[in-house]
């Protein structure tokens, strides 16, 4: 019996030492996850998750929280608009995204855009409040995974400066009213050029605004495997179609003001035709518009 | 027929042998005799083209290559007719070639053809032929092959003789001689070089004045030597025609050889009392060949038009060689007694090694080149001919021809079945996108119609190549899947209608899946329900709905049902698809190819995402490639020009795809072979044997095929039959690649890059081992033995794999994501993804650093079995019962001289040493497997401890057994007389006193020497399953004592016995 409770001892002893000790990190999240798994901590556990220093844990409080509650979540929402870190940000606008009441929905976006203190987060809540939601990935020819091949720039042709149309878009609905679309009365809209709106016809405007020009593309050439369009400065967000076609978007908040970027529009241009190029734009604080010359790459 | 003298006419045919019953000189050019040409250049009645002169008596085009018209046309204006015979002609050209060596390899002989290629549709193009000299590439200086093109006014041939080499300036005669019927016989100096066979009866006149030395036009094909003089005879048409049908290799000891012929009578009336005899040539020194001998077999009688085909027993028993033939046929009609023969070559082949791992060169090149880097097979297609063909018998000969060609060359081939990427079944067949419009470079293969061509065509090609045992491997429509669509076409939408009930959803567009940003009303949590109808459509689409798994499967079935013989199929590249079952269907093996920068362990990367696919379809393996060619846009980019810009810029700097590091390949191979892979592949062929340049793929670093080579020859070669069969360890930490992030939030690698392939990188150099699992694996198994789960680009799951994942962590699992994570699971240890900077080192250092992180945080919840002291050495175990295979790779990098200076990635491989740790306690021997010797090792704290040191770049692969391996023991059984078949029982045993055999898988090689000291074919590498391996081989007809080595390439021991044969 002795040399028995020895054994057992012993194993127990064994399996103690065997017994990872958690480090503290995954020891308090696995533990934060046994109070929510327990019915009777459940409760409290969210609530003290809300407060909790670590993030992961802080996110997974509100999640549980609107997850159970809903709509009745919206204040915890609008409180927690602040937090620093991303996650939750993230979270709390997929969880107003997740509102069915349209009043409700757009009473808390309305809040986090004006209260959020990170730019992307004021950013995606403002997005919600308008019924223009067109996104799209445009991916370079030479960045395409399953394009197999090099590609290299045979030629670059630089877009007119002087042709461009531009019309303010206050109410931000010129999508609803085909601004992108070819057949337009374009009575109301005004000439510019590449530069500032602020030094042309618009003046000092925060907000939307439409740009249009038609161009000729040459024939396609031997050997030609696509185009792409070379945006050298828009200020702040743009919006691209082409020939009617939503193209894609460059969309980094307000700090893409001055950052190039490219648009794949292999399917979309018309070689040896007449092109349609129209940018919705976004200026949300001083100087915007297209300032800089927008350049046609032929790609072989 | 008149014969056509433009010169003095001088009857030596040297080659009575060959002379033909009723044959007439039709014309002679012999330049020899008048050595002068008119100031305008007319001579003998034709004009010499450009600067081509008579110099002693030589016709001697203009020396070096310039596209312009050189040689001897030999009437300015006239075609004559005389010189296209109706029948049979023979050709024959005394000529020698230059030292020098042009940018031409073409050395044209006579032209009336001009338009050489076969299938061309221009008018005129199968009239007349020419005859030619090619010169094989630089690799091979001086070796030569005659060609012959030939128009038989609705198709052409273009047939060739084997290679031969010339010393420059010697004189040769260049004959080919055309019977006629579909025969075309090459001979050099009076000796056979060749025979083809082809459909076609009489070549159609030619519609273009002759010409000697050069091409009729543009593109020219000046002779690069001098001709000193040109004859051509005609003789009547065949009444008996004889072919050459089938395989004319055989491997020593082959059952069940034969030589096929076919008979066939063309004349117009009935041929009677046809017999056939086989002559070898120098039987009275091969008298084991009598036994074999078919004398006068008979054949009967043969109808006109009628042919027959007759089987003659091949005696494979003799010594590898070659072993010239001659078939003789006779025959009887109203006339009298007409015969055909032919003169060609048989050849016994060597068998391969006791057992062998494939080391394919995804492509190809000079078999000699291929087999010098340690390759074992290459690469090319049949099928589209097959289809294509109008003629299947003479493609069926050409398909022998060459399969025999690989056989002689002890190599192999896998065919490349692709009829994925042709033209007129796209045509046939499109696949439309919503819009309506046609997708590119794809098929519906989905359409029933077009399953059935493809299986047809892979029926009959297999059929073809079924018997012939160079040819034992398959791929199936390599990248057709990257371009693949969803269907709006005639049937996959019905289809997708009857499998789930619902039309497609209106948001499919592309194979790209819907963004759930996109979809109003999807849930919040980002868990959808399995039975959700846009991942429902996609889950379907991938594999079954696009047909391609389908095809695929069909393509592989056919082959195995026609080859009743060891024979593997694969599909590559197997992961440009979303991480879902079923890639490639039910083919043998998956593979995909992977590039090795910036980090040369990445093909592990995708390797671990096959071992994922292939779960899916029982008993389907994996095999793997590392790309040979690097983009230069992504190591070296074109245009940019750093400081130490390399000296091979120069030569090639605009090359768009340059040669792989040395370095980058060692540690590439380590990090495929370490896998348990049943082969390896490479693509790039003109990367590694190729020149530099500024098209395609270009040779940039000549280091790397000795490397290459020394790594296959060194390590795969011994160790592959070992590797083979190694199993995986049982994986304890896992990425999951997540089809519903795939479908809802563009996630997957498609078998490129992304953040998943960086975390498989950053967990090899954390030593955490991983591996790779799919949604599919887990609903179905749950998480298994897995501690560690890594969900990242993890934004969207299933709802079955969710709860299993739940149930997981709740059970004790470990759970580390990245932020993209869905809020539905709480991650115990979260990681920011690492979006990689360009520049190399930083990249790695920024990789590096967050495993250290995860090392750190894991510490007390998760150890991994094999670790190491530094991130540089990525340690990775296989198990096979209580023997671990510890691998080892060095992967301490930095920039060095060849990419370096642009720092996309750190080429050059430095020295490391460190301490290795494994898990284990029992352990009584340690045994590196490259160099074939025990190691010491310490035990301490349960773990086996290993102090390493590595060379730049190097790989080990360690034994660790629980017994120590004591002795080799080998008993041969023996016939008595050669040859004889020899059978061997092998035992690697243990040093226990009752010595019994190793539980192990052990590598060993096995060496037969003959009486004479030569090795025997059939020698080499084979693995000892739990230390033990039986082996039958047939030995030559040598008599005298034999001595069989054994020698176990774990400890390097060795047993060797003696036997005698009388």
């Amino acid at each position: 019996m002795k040399n028995i409770t020895l054994l057992i001892l012993c194993a127990l002893f064994g399996i103690c030492a065997m017994a990872p000790a958690q480090s503290s990190e995954i020891q308090k999240r696995i533990e934060y996850r046994k109070q929510l798994n327990n019915p009777a901590t459940r409760e409290a556990a969210i609530q003290e998750g809300l407060k909790n220093e670590d993030p992961v844990i802080r996110k997974k409080a509100l999640y549980e929280l609107y997850a159970a509650k809903g709509i009745d979540a919206a204040e915890t929402l609008k409180q927690m608009a602040t937090d620093p870190d991303k996650g939750i940000q993230l979270l709390i606008i997929a969880c107003i995204k997740n509102i069915s009441d349209t009043a409700k929905r757009n009473e808390v976006a309305k809040y986090v855009a004006e209260n959020a203190k990170s730019d992307e987060m004021k950013r995606d809540a403002r997005r919600l409040l308008t019924s223009f939601t067109l996104t799209k990935n445009n991916v370079r020819l030479k960045d395409n995974p399953t394009y197999d091949h090099e590609v290299t720039t045979a030629e670059k042709i630089t877009i007119p400066d002087d042709n461009w149309l531009i019309i303010k878009d206050v109410i931000e609905n010129g999508h609803e009213k085909g601004y992108f679309k070819k057949e337009l009365d374009e009575k109301g809209w005004q000439k510019i050029k590449i530069g500032a709106w602020e030094q042309q016809c618009i003046g000092t405007y925060d907000g939307i605004a439409w740009y249009r020009i038609r161009f000729k593309a040459p024939e396609k050439a031997k050997g030609v495997v696509g185009a792409e369009l070379y945006f050298q400065g828009v200020d702040e967000i743009a919006w691209i179609w082409l020939n009617e076609t939503y193209v894609g978007q460059h969309d980094i908040g307000p700090s893409g003001w001055d950052i190039p970027f490219f648009m794949n529009i292999g399917e979309e241009i018309k070689w040896g035709e007449e092109n349609l190029l129209v940018i919705r734009v976004h200026d949300s604080a001083a100087a915007g518009g297209i300032w800089k010359p927008i350049e046609l790459h032929i790609l072989k | 027929m008149k014969t056509l003298r433009y010169l003095v006419y001088v009857l030596t045919i040297c080659t009575l042998a060959f002379a033909v019953p009723g044959e007439n000189l039709v014309a002679e050019w012999d330049f020899s005799v008048k050595t002068d040409s008119a100031k305008d250049g007319s001579y003998a009645g034709g004009v010499l083209r450009g600067e081509t002169k008579i110099v002693d008596g030589w016709l001697t085009p203009a020396p070096g290559f310039a596209d312009k018209p050189e040689g001897y046309c030999v009437h300015p204006k006239q075609i004559f007719k005389e010189l296209t015979p109706a029948g049979g002609f023979r050709m024959e050209v005394v000529a020698r070639v230059n030292a020098e060596v042009t940018d031409c390899s073409t050395y044209m002989m006579f032209d009336n053809k001009y338009l050489l290629g076969v299938g061309d549709t221009r008018k005129d193009a199968d009239t007349g032929y020419a005859f030619a000299l090619i010169r094989n590439g630089p690799n091979t200086p001086n070796t030569f092959y005659m060609q012959c093109f030939m128009g038989f006014q609705d198709h052409s041939i273009a047939v060739r003789s084997k290679s031969f080499t010339l010393v420059p300036g010697e004189t040769h005669t260049f004959t080919f001689e055309f019977n006629g019927g579909g025969r075309i016989l090459f001979l050099l100096d009076g000796v056979v070089q060749g025979t083809a066979f082809f459909k076609g009866n009489s070549v159609a006149p030619a519609v273009r004045t002759a010409i000697i030395g050069d091409r009729f036009s543009s593109t020219h094909n000046r002779f690069n030597g001098q001709i000193k003089s040109l004859k051509l005879f005609s003789f009547p048409p065949q009444t008996l025609m004889l072919l050459s049908y089938g395989r004319v290799a055989f491997l020593r000891t082959e059952k069940n050889a034969f030589l096929e012929y076919k008979l066939k009578n063309c004349g117009e009336s009935p041929l009677r009392d046809i017999v056939i005899n086989c002559q070898f040539a120098g039987d009275a020194e091969k008298p084991a060949m009598d036994k074999y001998q078919p004398t006068g077999k008979e054949i009967g009688t043969l109808e006109p038009g009628a042919s027959h085909i007759v089987s003659i027993p091949f005696d494979t028993s003799r010594m590898i060689g070659t072993y010239p033939i001659s078939v003789t046929a006779t025959g009887k009609n109203e006339k009298g007694m007409v015969s055909d023969s032919i003169k060609m070559e048989t050849s016994i082949c060597p068998l391969n090694p006791p057992d062998t791992y494939p080391i394919l060169m995804w492509g190809s090149d000079k078999i000699e080149n291929m087999k010098r880097t340690g390759f074992t097979h290459n690469l090319g297609g049949y099928g589209r001919d097959v289809l294509y063909t109008q003629d299947l018998e003479s493609t069926i000969t050409r398909i022998n021809s060459e399969l025999d060609n690989y056989l002689i060359n002890d190599f192999r081939h896998a065919d490349y079945f692709t009829l994925a990427h042709d033209k007129k079944l796209i045509e046939q067949f499109p696949r439309f996108k919503k819009d309506g419009t046609p997708v590119v470079k794809n098929i519906e293969a989905s359409n029933p119609e077009y399953q059935k061509i493809i299986s047809d065509v892979a029926a009959k090609t297999a059929d073809i190549i079924s018997n012939h045992p160079a040819c034992d491997a398959l791929l199936i429509n390599s990248e057709v899947r990257d371009s693949t669509m969803p269907s709006f076409g005639k049937f996959e939408p019905k289809e997708f209608e009857k499998f789930a009930g619902y039309p497609i959803p209106k948001e499919v567009v592309s194979k790209g899946g819907v963004n759930y940003d996109k979809i109003p009303g999807f849930p919040f949590s980002r868990i959808v329900p399995d039975d959700n109808p846009i991942l429902t459509y996609y889950r379907w689409f991938w594999k079954n709905g696009d047909g391609w798994n389908v095809v695929h499967s069909k393509v592989s079935e056919q082959y195995h049902k026609h080859i009743h013989r060891p024979f593997w199929s694969f599909f590559d590249p197997a992961v440009r698809v979303p991480p879902v079952w079923g890639s490639g269907g039910t083919v043998d093996y998956l593979s995909h190819w992977t590039y090795a920068y910036p980090d040369p362990i990445r093909p592990a990367a995708t390797t671990d995402e096959l071992f994922a696919m292939a779960e899916g379809t029982p008993g389907q393996k994996v095999m793997t490639m590392t790309q040979i060619i690097c983009y230069r846009s992504a190591t070296a980019p074109i245009g940019k020009h750093p400081e130490n810009e390399p000296d091979w810029v120069k030569d090639s700097p605009e090359g768009p795809f340059i040669t792989i590091p040395p370095d980058s390949a060692s540690i590439a191979l380590w990090s495929m072979i370490s896998r348990d892979v049943k082969g390896i592949m490479y693509h790039g062929s003109g990367s590694l044997w190729g020149k530099p340049g500024n098209k395609g793929y270009v040779t940039t670093n000549e280091q790397t095929k000795e490397r290459m080579a020394e790594l296959h020859k060194s390590i795969v070669w011994p160790l592959g039959p070992t590797l083979k069969r190694i199993p995986e360890r049982k994986p304890e930490v896992a990425i999951l690649h997540s089809f519903a992030s795939s479908v809802f939030a563009g996630r997957g690698t498609w078998g490129w890059s992304s953040w998943l392939y960086d975390a498989h990188l950053m967990l090899q150099w954390a030593n955490l081992s991983p591996s790779v699992i799919y949604e599919e694996k887990i609903q179905r198994d749950g998480l298994g033995g897995i501690k560690v789960l890594c969900m990242f680009h993890c934004d969207v799951l299933s709802e079955a794999a969710y709860k299993k994942i739940i149930e997981f962590q709740n059970n004790g699992g470990i759970i580390i994501a990245d932020e993209f994570l869905t809020p539905a699971i709480m991650p115990d240890l979260l990681i920011t993804s690492v979006n990689r900077p360009p520049q190399a080192d930083k990249g790695k250092a920024e990789l590096q650093a967050v495993a250290s992180t995860i090392r750190s945080k894991l510490k007390g919840c998760y150890e991994p079995y094999s670790d190491a002291s530094n991130q540089d050495i990525i340690t990775r175990v296989r198990t096979y019962k209580n023997a671990d295979y510890l691998f080892l790779i060095n992967d301490k990098r930095t920039f060095g001289d060849y990419l370096g200076p642009w720092k996309l990635t750190m080429e050059k491989g430095l020295p490391n040493s460190g301490s290795v740790t494994l898990k284990r306690k029992n352990v009584k021997g340690v045994y590196d497997l490259v160099q074939h010797e025990e190691i010491p090792f310490s035990l301490a704290q349960s773990n086996l401890t290993l102090q390493q040191s590595f060379a730049p770049a190097e790989g080990r692969l360690l034994l660790v057994l629980d017994q120590k391996i004591g002795s080799v023991k080998c008993k041969v059984t023996q016939g008595g007389k050669a040859p004889a078949q020899v059978t061997l029982a092998i035992d690697i045993l243990n040093d226990a006193f009752f010595a019994k055999p190793v539980q192990a898988l052990i590598p060993i090689d096995i060496t037969f020497t003959s009486p004479s000291g030569k090795v025997l074919d059939g020698s080499g590498a084979a693995c000892a399953v739990d230390g033990h391996f039986d082996y039958t081989l047939e030995t030559t007809p040598e008599p005298g004592l034999w001595t069989v080595k054994v020698t176990e390439l774990a400890s390097g021991k060795t047993s060797t016995q003696n036997f005698t044969l009388k």
